[in-house]
C-alpha cells in the first residue's frame, strides 16, 4: 500500500502533551497531496464506540500514543491494517510530519524466539530484520538487544551502543527504497558490475570469497564490466554467496 | 560504537550531527550528515555529496567547510570501522 494514501489514525488521550491539535493543519495539507488523511481522536472515546460483530478490517493504520491492556489491543488490532504503540515525543511528531516518514523508524523491539528485530516505520509499516544482519564492525560494540531504541529522529536504530543507519537497513531489505536511493545518487553506476561490487562490499566479502568455483580475477572482471553480464551458473553462484535472489543482484 | 565528529558550537546547537555508524551502506565510503529527519551522504573519496536529495544546497557553508577541515579524521574513522573497503582503495586488490 502506498504510504502517502494510507490514512493513519492517531489515538491520543493527551493531545496537549504532543500538541497534535496545533499541527493537524500542516499534517492535513501534506497528506492531502497523496489523498490521505490524519484523524486525531481520543482512545477512550474510540474504545467506547468501537464496532462489534463481524467487522471488515480497515486499510487505515493506527498509532496509539498510550499503552492499553493486551486484550483491548487485540480487539483493536482486528480493525486496522497495522497498530503501533509509541510514546509521544518531539521526535515522533517530527517523523510523522516528514514527507519521507516511510524511510524513518518510529520504534523497534526484539523478538528473542525468532531472533528478529522488529521495526515500525513512520508510515506504520513493519520491517523485520534478522539479528545476525547487525554484524559487528572492527573494534565496535556487539549489538545489545536489551537496549534497543530509535534515535536521530528516526534515522538510526541503536541496539545497545551499536548503531545502524536506517538507510542501510532499508537499502538491504526494501527493494522500493533501494530503487529510490539509486535514483537519487549523483554518481550513477547502474551497470551489473557496479551493483555486484556494492553488494559484495555491503556483505563484507572479498573477491576471493567466491572461490573455488569463481576466481577473484573473474569477479573483478565482472565488476569492472570487462565481460558481458554473467548468466546461468555464474549468476547462481554469485547470488548464493551473496544470499540474495538471482533477479535481485542487479538492484543493488 | 558509532563515530560522531565534534562540530563547532553553532552547528551542534542547530542540531547538525556528522556520524559514521556501525552499520552503513559501505560503498562508497561516506559520513552521514544528519539534521532532524534528513540525511546527506558526504563521499570521502569524492569529497562531495553523493545524492541529489535532500539538496546539498540546504547545508550551511561553514558545515561544508568543516567537513573539508576534518577530512583526514573522517577517513581514518571510516578505515578503522570498514577496513574491507577503505577510502583510499577504490578497487580492492584482492585478486
Amino acid at each position: 500500500m502506498n504510504s502517502l494514501t494510507s490514512p493513519i489514525v492517531v489515538l491520543d488521550d493527551a493531545p496537549k502533551h504532543l500538541g497534535l491539535s496545533s499541527v493537524r493543519k500542516p499534517f492535513s495539507s501534506k497528506w492531502a497531496k497523496g489523498g490521505g488523511q490524519l484523524v486525531v481522536s481520543s482512545t477512550a472515546r474510540f474504545l467506547r464506540e468501537m464496532p462489534t460483530g463481524v467487522v471488515h478490517r480497515l486499510k487505515d493504520r493506527l498509532l496509539l500514543l498510550s499503552q492499553i491492556e493486551q486484550p483491548t489491543l487485540e480487539n483493536v488490532e482486528r480493525l486496522f491494517d497495522a497498530v503501533v504503540v509509541a510514546e509521544p515525543s518531539e521526535d515522533l511528531l517530527e517523523i510523522l510530519s516528514a514527507e519521507n516518514r516511510d524511510e524513518l523508524f518510529l520504534r523497534a523491539s526484539f523478538d528473542p524466539v525468532a531472533n528478529h528485530v522488529v521495526i515500525h516505520r513512520g508510515d506504520l509499516s513493519t520491517l523485520v530484520v534478522p539479528l545476525s544482519w547487525f554484524s559487528q564492525t572492527a573494534g565496535g560494540p556487539q549489538p545489545d538487544t536489551s537496549r534497543i531504541r530509535v534515535v536521530d529522529s528516526g534515522q538510526t536504530l541503536a541496539v545497545g551502543d551499536y548503531e545502524a543507519a536506517a538507510s542501510a537497513i532499508l537499502y538491504e531489505f526494501d527493494a522500493d527504497y533501494r530503487r529510490r536511493a539509486k535514483k537519487r545518487a549523483l554518481t550513477k553506476d547502474n551497470t551489473f558490475g557496479g551493483s555486484l561490487r556494492r553488494l559484495r562490499l555491503q556483505k563484507g566479502l572479498a573477491r576471493a570469497d567466491f572461490g573455488p568455483h569463481l576466481s577473484a580475477k573473474t569477479v573483478g572482471r565482472i565488476e569492472r564490466g570487462e565481460v558481458e553480464k554473467p548468466r546461468g551458473r555464474t549468476l547462481t553462484l554469485l547470488a548464493k554467496k551473496l544470499k540474495v535472489p538471482v533477479d535481485a543482484l542487479a538492484s543493488y | 560504537m558509532a563515530r560522531a565528529f565534534d562540530l563547532p558550537r553553532e552547528l551542534a546547537s542547530a542540531r547538525w550531527k556528522v556520524k559514521v555508524r556501525d552499520k552503513e551502506r559501505t560503498e562508497p565510503p561516506h559520513v552521514s550528515v544528519l539534521r532532524g529527519t534528513q540525511c546527506w551522504r558526504w563521499g570521502l573519496r569524492e569529497r562531495a555529496f553523493l545524492d541529489s536529495e535532500p539538496s546539498p544546497a540546504d547545508l550551511p557553508k561553514n558545515l561544508v567547510q568543516h567537513l573539508e577541515n576534518i577530512h583526514d579524521e573522517m577517513c581514518a574513522a571510516w578505515n578503522d570501522m570498514y577496513p574491507h573497503n577503505p577510502v583510499t582503495s577504490k578497487d580492492d586488490e584482492d585478486e
